[in-house]
């Protein structure tokens, strides 16, 4: 079932007040939301773990939530911090590769990604843009990417840094 | 929905206690009573800048003063509303009147490089500055708890709209304060406070505020 922004504003209004059941009906509601919007802008394996991530976030901080305001853009943000996060993980360990991922759930999943990850991408100049292409979305190896890029390995590497370190920017200025 | 999640929510719920929502007001009534007392104490063991006792008021210093307090009102509300998530909240309005400031120690520095160098009142300047600096740590302390209270999204822009109100307030109670009136002075060592705390909040409070 799909909540509106005032149902969930009045469970977590009395999840704050310490009502259990509240909380509850208002996590697992998030619990679906979240599972939609990362699907969306992150590999499938992943989503699962990200989800997690998010509600355990959204609990250690729910005080932060003002049930006077609407609910939707306050767990958006919470949701792309954990994103960025995740991003930037990604971009601190450049040597990543989808292949070690396990196949996706669905055939619409990994479409939707890669048109929400391409629209990114055209933000950045053309050989970060190539290099993460190849290593990170079609999981070519750095050597693979180096050869049919001309870039030095070397250079691959440093381009899908930079270029992820970009992305997490990217996202964070939208 | 998966079972491991489903244990999870259940965890969550289960360890549930009653806790208030982080309100903004009273962020900016904390951050507000912060910059009134920094004022005050500075002031007090100070004392005031000896034009002001004279009720002479210098326009440049009074429309400095102004422009620190504007600042710090710009930059701590940001700061402030910064501890509620929230997609699409407004900011930047303090970095830019914060760029406009600038201005001043950028055209000391053309005054003085075309060879019509002012009296920067260095012997007191230093000593401007470093008080300036010191003066901004209780209202920074009182923002950064507040954030840490609630979850700000944003750290490296909530670090720094707090490093340029706790900078800005301590510009004004040093403005208030000291006696150098020149626009080289004020240029160099007032806003050089409010600059200082731009790359202390930018570098070192956003780490604070991380989550």
């Amino acid at each position: 079932m799909r909540h509106s922004d005032q149902d969930l504003r009045t469970l977590m209004r009395a999840a704050q007040g310490g009502d259990r059941a509240a909380y509850r009906a208002a996590l697992a509601a998030l619990a679906d939301w979240l599972g939609g919007y990362f699907a969306r802008r992150i590999a499938p394996a992943q989503v699962d773990d990200l989800v997690q991530e998010t509600l355990l976030s959204v609990h250690r901080k729910r005080s932060s939530y003002d049930p006077d305001r609407p609910f939707f853009p306050w767990v958006a943000a919470i949701a792309r911090y954990r994103w960025i996060d995740a991003l930037r993980a990604r971009a601190r360990r450049p040597e990543t590769s989808l292949e070690a991922e396990p196949p996706v759930a669905s055939p619409e999943e990994p479409v939707l990604a890669r048109l929400s990850l391409d629209q990114l991408i055209g933000h950045l100049p053309a050989p970060q843009a190539r290099a993460i292409t190849l290593t990170k979305v079609e999981g070519r190896s750095v050597a693979e990417t180096a050869r049919l890029t001309g870039q030095s390995e070397s250079a691959v590497k440093v381009n899908v840094h930079r270029g992820l370190r970009k992305l997490a920017a990217l996202v964070e200025s939208e | 929905m998966t079972e491991r999640l489903d244990m999870m929510i259940d965890d969550l719920a289960a360890e549930l206690a009653p806790q208030p929502a982080v309100r903004e007001r009273d962020g900016r009534r904390a951050a507000l009573a912060a910059a009134l007392v920094t004022i005050a104490l500075v002031i007090g063991l100070l004392g005031l800048r000896p034009q002001l006792v004279n009720g002479v008021a210098d326009a440049l210093v009074l429309v400095t003063t102004a422009l620190f307090a504007l600042l710090a009102l710009a930059a701590g509300l940001s700061a402030i509303r910064m501890a509620q998530p929230a997609v699409g909240a407004p900011r930047g309005g303090a970095l830019w009147l914060f760029v406009a400031m600038l201005l001043f120690p950028a055209i000391a520095l053309v005054e003085h490089l075309v060879g019509r160098p002012a009296d920067a009142q260095a012997q007191i300047g230093l000593m401007c500055l470093l008080n300036g600096v010191g003066a901004s740590l209780f209202t920074a302390a009182v923002i950064v708890r507040h954030l840490r209270r609630g979850a700000p999204v944003l750290p490296e822009a909530a670090g720094l709209c707090t490093g340029l109100a706790a900078g800005a307030v301590g510009a004004v109670a040093i403005t208030l304060e000291c006696g150098g009136s020149s626009f080289a002075h004020l240029a160099f060592f007032h806003v050089g406070i409010v600059a200082a705390w731009a790359l202390i909040g930018r570098l070192v409070l956003a780490r604070l505020v991380r989550w």
